[in-house]
């Protein structure tokens, strides 16, 4: 069982929202609107981990062990929320969402093969290590600096507990979730697919189509893509870390070398056509 | 194993180490981001790097030089 030393491992890192954040330096010359607009968006992004949260574990209520480790994970993915809504409420109270704005991203998520599932939010989790990263990097405003760097190093710390579940499920269901975890690499590293390919991207609800992505679902669906491309400039370096972050971590999974996306399709086809002719 | 906050792999590191041994806690510090980072890879690095060095305060020395 791999909850308790991950919660060991979690615990040993865990910030406080009160006293770590240093609330102090914040400095209104540097923000603008658009900024705190940016903010908004995320909190309310951040709160959608509660549908997954659910999802996760109607999904998985065969592993006690990955369903403990979700109880952490939830926890810390709507502290990231908490925190930026108490940014916005210390500091630009008109932008804090309604609690209305907040139940819109919580709603029914699709059954999802489990091993898909598993794999999809560890890429998620690489893909927001970087996006955060790339936020911090681009505001002036220290304290907003500061909480986008703690949460990049919460969501890579995510991915790694998440790398660890896979590596398990390797271990139990071999070839099965080799296949399943390719499979989803090859998706989450083609950036031709979907340039904000994230798991808030994705549609989730048939019933609810196509009005079932948690980002369609924010107040300015289109916000996502304007902040990659217009203001944080998540460009083509930022792509190749996280391809690199990706693709490197599944080579170390799979034992294999997957210096770009071609080698991880080319993988999958072999390891799919040995699997189809056993 | 990658490391994500430093953009490298494991192996990168500990080339990188070889090519200039340094102590442990400063291999940490001058070939990874782990101590602005989240962490998860200094356990394990150092596990690479007790299996490949034997290091005082003054010498590092790779086993078998």
């Amino acid at each position: 069982m791999l909850f308790p030393s991950l919660f060991a491992r979690l615990e040993q890192n865990r910030w406080n929202l009160g006293s770590d954040i240093r609330w102090q330096d914040f400095d209104a010359s540097k923000l603008t609107e658009r900024h705190l607009h940016g903010i908004k968006m995320n909190a309310i992004l951040e709160w959608s981990a509660m549908p997954t949260a659910e999802m996760f574990l109607r999904d998985n209520s065969q592993d006690a062990d990955f369903s403990a480790f979700t109880s952490i994970w939830f926890f810390e993915e709507q502290k990231h929320s908490l925190v930026l809504l108490e940014y916005l409420r210390r500091f630009a109270p008109e932008f804090c969402p309604t609690e209305g704005e907040l139940s819109a991203v919580r709603f029914s998520f699709d059954s999802a093969p489990a091993l898909e599932s598993l794999a999809l939010h560890f890429c998620g989790e690489v893909r927001l290590n970087q996006w955060y990263r790339c936020a911090a990097s681009y505001h002036r405003e220290p304290v907003i600096r500061q909480i986008y760097d703690t949460l990049a190093n919460d969501e890579a710390r995510h991915a790694r507990a998440y790398l660890d579940y896979m590596r398990k499920s390797l271990q139990q269901r071999g070839i099965e979730a080799a296949l399943a975890f390719a499979k989803i690499g090859v998706l989450m590293t083609n950036a031709r697919v979907n340039k904000a390919m994230h798991p808030t991207n994705l549609h989730v609800n048939k019933a609810l189509y196509p009005d079932d992505t948690v980002n369609g679902r924010l107040p300015d669906p289109r916000w996502l893509e304007q902040w990659l491309s217009d203001e944080i400039r998540f460009d083509r370096q930022w792509e190749q870390k996280v391809e690199q972050g990706i693709l490197g971590n599944l080579s170390g999974l799979l034992d294999h070398d997957f210096p770009d996306s071609h080698a991880l399709r080319s993988y999958h086809k072999k390891l799919s056509r040995s699997a189809a002719n056993p | 194993m990658y490391c994500l906050c430093s953009d490298k792999s494991h192996d990168e590191i500990m080339e990188e180490q070889r090519r200039t041994p340094l102590s442990f806690e400063l291999m940490i510090n001058a070939y990874t981001r782990c101590m602005d980072g989240c962490g998860s890879c200094v356990e394990e690095l150092r596990e690479r790097f007790e299996k490949e060095y034997i290091a005082s305060d003054l010498v590092i020395l790779r086993v078998g030089q």
